[in-house]
């Protein structure tokens, strides 16, 4: 009974190093909103990927028509992953208004390094044990299954993955390229002022055959699948399920019109930005408005997409402007907004 | 699920828990289900063949028992090799012989591949069979027992082969739990990790940069040298790791399993060499091939008639030669049909009958400078001697094809040297490189490889585990902890690859 005591102790030591260990191997990812600074007064939640990451500036949004919310979406997320954490964050936090990007459609199981990203973030429960078997069903090549054979464990030990990082404390790179990236987060929303310029632009809304390259535009089974799951969840919980597309160069005309449909069979609003009238009020300049070639924004860019979805937000939904109110959560918003404008006005 | 992955340990786990929590006479299929299912995880429907392997084995055994049949121990042996051959090389047979067995085996056709472990089943059963043929072990009446004594799924993969004799009553008699034998047996798994994930994965970084990973080298020169003996250090490394891991894991459920390593560095010939590598396989042809040859009607023929011509020692001689080359035939065919394995066995056998050729004069020499043969300058130049001359042969296995693997050998005296460190100035992979590995990793190799001698020099004394739990519990924990820590941190595994068992291969 000694030696089985002295056995749990060891192992309980072992752990104890493994799980500091993991700690700080881990990536530094947390560029997500602070939820328990923005309190339950939130009007609308923004879920997807990183076009939306990129384009939605909640503080923006505030300062133009005092209506708070955050963007949940993470880098190249597919739809089960969303439906996860959506599913997670609804347990916490109660939206008018959940906006779910169309961009995430364009994934089906998603890259294992990426879903990694979210896996990381997921404190161990059974829905997170529930995603990660999701991701390990297959599409039926069972190509990401294979690839996904070591990422169900780097899911469940992330240390499995990044213990080869060791060597960036010597580096002094142990932050990880990811909170470089995301150094600068306001709400969810991932600020950059990088600037990049399109040489030959596409026009807004090219056909495949413009855009001159061949991909999947319908729907798969798959995401329907989680979309409904998506939708029950929003029902459940009495919150309002709204499709929108950022503007993006690569959102292709067919692409466009299969979401349209679907939206209307679903009885959906979907707000897409692509569409000439939108486009023509946002005024993009595709010489300044773009940080990469990827449909994502700078703050320029990003400015004014937010303010046209603020003033959207206006005319569509009944959210209250918060700004008279007075209340704590006025306080943090206010204090948000001018770290922003204190990042955009900051010299480079 | 390989030995070295996550799963296999949570697997080994729960199988020692349920081998302990049932009573000691239904250990033993305890450890039969764990092993069908570890070889259903492993190779799915592949489960059938072994399942076939294990039934002809079973039934020839039988046989034997009615009486000397050396014609059924003859088609045994060739149903077998058919058997192996056909699983090993489907290929062979075309595309529809390769779906049909991939169909029937749950498998992928693209990634088919031969059935986990069969030729140390082949290994193992024909070794039983002709126990019992000899009459040196009696033929198993439980079918499900053969199974067991098969498919032990910790030496399924990689051996060491086993004799039934050995094996077959530790399976069957339980064991009580036993402390010392976890921690031992996890104590020895741990160092097998750290030779084959910390080492050996590094070693194979070194030796796919040497040699161009075979698709054309820009090293040569003295690094030809060093490749050479890079691709030996990262076969034993490899082996005598997993077998670390297994042996360990079999000690955990109080089986011990027999060494196929002992210090085969430290060898002074090559026959000796030989029963300190690979001894499981050394000792198997020995007793099966070796022994069934000289013993044989024709080879006592050819002794009888050569010794009227050429004497008596030169005709044990000569019928040991030609029983030499058949059993590294056996040896080279067995790892595959390939000229690279016959050529390594061609070096071997060749290294083997040199030694015979010359025991008469150096016999004679030892006789006549006794103190000189006898120094410990003359030992360790043997020992130097034996490694050099036995390294090549471990290049001649590894190397994919023949001419290429030569051609890379001859680039020793056709083109300049590359550096040995390289530096990348620029884009995501800048760094500086020594041998193919970031300067943390080779930091890491060198350091691990001291370890290692220093463990190894200790260990030939005294059980380093002995002398482990000799010492203070703070000192005992801390060591262990850290090489705990040490594997988790510096393992190549994960996003890391540490290639493949390379015996599981063969």
């Amino acid at each position: 009974m000694k030696k089985l005591g002295k056995a749990v102790l060891f192992c309980l030591i072992l752990a104890v190093l493994l799980a500091f260990l993991n700690r700080i191997l881990m990536p530094d990812t947390t560029f997500q909103a602070d939820t328990e600074k923005i309190g339950d007064e939130v009007d609308y939640m923004v879920v997807g990927t990183s076009n939306v990451f990129y384009c939605v500036n909640p503080t923006v949004i505030w300062n133009e028509a005092g209506y708070t919310g955050y963007d949940l979406s993470l880098e190249q997320a597919p739809l089960i992953i969303t439906y996860y954490q959506l599913k997670a964050e609804l347990k916490k936090v109660k939206p008018e208004t959940v906006f779910l990007d169309c961009a995430a459609f364009e994934y089906n199981y998603g890259i294992a390094s990426m879903n990694q990203l979210a896996l990381d973030k997921m404190p161990l429960s059974m829905d997170k044990l529930r995603l990660i078997k999701a991701l390990g069903e297959d599409d039926k090549d069972h190509h990401i299954a294979e690839e996904n054979k070591y990422s169900k464990i780097n899911y469940l030990l992330p240390l499995h993955k990044f213990h080869d990082r060791w060597k960036e404390i010597f580096g002094g790179t142990l932050k990880s390229r990811y909170h470089e990236k995301y150094e600068n987060t306001f709400a969810g929303y991932v600020a950059t002022k990088d600037h990049f310029v399109y040489q030959n632009p596409h026009k807004w809304l090219p056909t495949m055959e413009e855009f001159g390259a061949s991909f999947e535009t319908n729907i798969t089974d798959l995401n329907r699948e989680y979309f409904e799951k998506i939708q029950a969840l929003c029902a459940e919980h009495d919150v309002e399920l709204i499709l929108i597309k950022t503007p993006s160069k690569g959102w292709l005309l067919e692409t466009h019109k299969n979401m349209k449909q679907f939206a209307e069979e679903e009885g959906l609003e979907f707000l897409d930005m692509n569409e000439e009238t939108v486009i023509e009020a946002l005024a993009i300049d595709e010489q300044v408005d773009f940080c990469d070639s990827s449909s994502h924004f700078n703050i320029y860019g990003t400015e004014k997409i937010s303010r046209y979805l603020a003033e959207w937000m206006q005319t569509h939904q009944d959210y209250a402007d918060k700004r008279v109110q007075g209340t704590g959560t006025n306080a943090y918003w206010n204090f948000l907004y001018a770290d922003y404008l204190a990042f955009k006005n900051a010299e480079d | 699920m390989t030995l070295v992955s996550v799963s296999f340990l949570i697997f080994l786990a729960a199988a020692v828990l349920v081998y302990y929590l049932t009573p000691q006479k239904g250990q033993w299929i305890v450890l039969l289900l764990a092993s069908l299912v570890f070889y259903w995880l492993c190779s799915k429907g592949f489960l059938i063949f072994l399942l076939l392997f294990a039934g002809i084995i079973y039934v020839f055994a039988r046989s034997f028992e009615t009486g000397k049949k050396k014609l059924l121990v003859l088609l045994e042996v060739a149903i077998l090799i058919v058997l192996l051959i056909v699983l090993k090389y489907a290929g062979w047979f075309g595309d529809g012989f390769v779906r049909f067995l991939s169909t029937i085996s749950f498998q992928k056709p693209l990634s088919f591949v031969a059935p986990l472990g069969i030729s140390y089943v082949l290994l193992t059963g024909i070794g039983y069979s002709v126990d019992v043929f000899r009459g040196t072990v009696t033929a198993e009446k439980n079918f499900l027992k053969v199974l067991s004594f098969l498919s032990f799924f910790p030496a399924i993969t990689q051996g060491p082969i086993n004799r039934f004799s050995d094996l077959s009553g530790q399976l069957m008699e339980g064991h009580r739990f036993s402390y010392e034998a976890l921690v031992f047996g996890i104590q020895r798994m741990l160092w097998g990790f750290v030779k084959k994930l910390v080492i050996a994965g590094r070693l194979n970084v070194v030796m796919l940069e040497l040699t161009g990973s075979w698709q054309g080298s820009k090293y040569s020169g003295a690094y030809v040298v060093l490749t050479v003996a890079i691709c030996s250090l990262n076969i034993f490394m490899d082996f005598s790791g997993c077998m670390d891991i297994v042996i360990g894991a079999a000690e955990i459920f109080g089986i011990r399993l027999p060494e196929n390593f002992d210090h085969p560095y430290l060898a002074r010939s090559m026959p000796e060499f030989w029963r300190k590598w690979h001894i499981t396989l050394g000792e198997w042809l020995r007793d099966y091939v070796m022994f069934s040859f000289t013993m044989s009607a024709p080879a006592k023929k050819m002794n009888k008639s050569l010794k009227g011509k050429v004497g008596r020692k030169t005709a044990a001689a000569l019928v040991s030669i030609i029983g030499v080359l058949f059993v590294w035939l056996v040896f080279g065919l067995w790892h595959g049909i390939s000229g690279t394995f016959l050529l390594a066995a061609a070096y071997y056998a060749l290294l083997i009958i040199g030694g015979i050729v010359i025991e008469e004069p150096v016999k004679r020499f030892r006789s006549k400078y006794p103190q000189f043969t006898e120094s410990k300058g003359f030992q360790i130049f043997r020992t130097v001697r034996t490694y050099f001359l036995g390294i090549p042969g471990a290049y001649l296995m590894l190397m994919p094809q023949v001419k290429s693997g030569l051609q890379f050998l001859a680039t020793i005296f056709t083109r300049p040297a590359a550096q040995f460190v390289v530096k990348i100035t620029e884009g995501e992979g800048a760094g500086t490189f020594l041998l193919g590995l970031d300067i943390y990793d080779f930091t890491v190799l060198i350091l691990s490889l001291i370890l290692w001698l220093v463990v190894t020099t200790l260990h030939r004394k005294k059980d380093v585990r002995i002398r482990l739990s000799n010492i203070h519990i703070v000192p005992r924990w801390a060591i262990l902890l850290a090489v705990v820590i040490a594997v988790v941190l510096f393992g190549f595994y994960g996003d890391l690859n540490a290639g493949s068992f390379i015996y599981q291969g063969y």
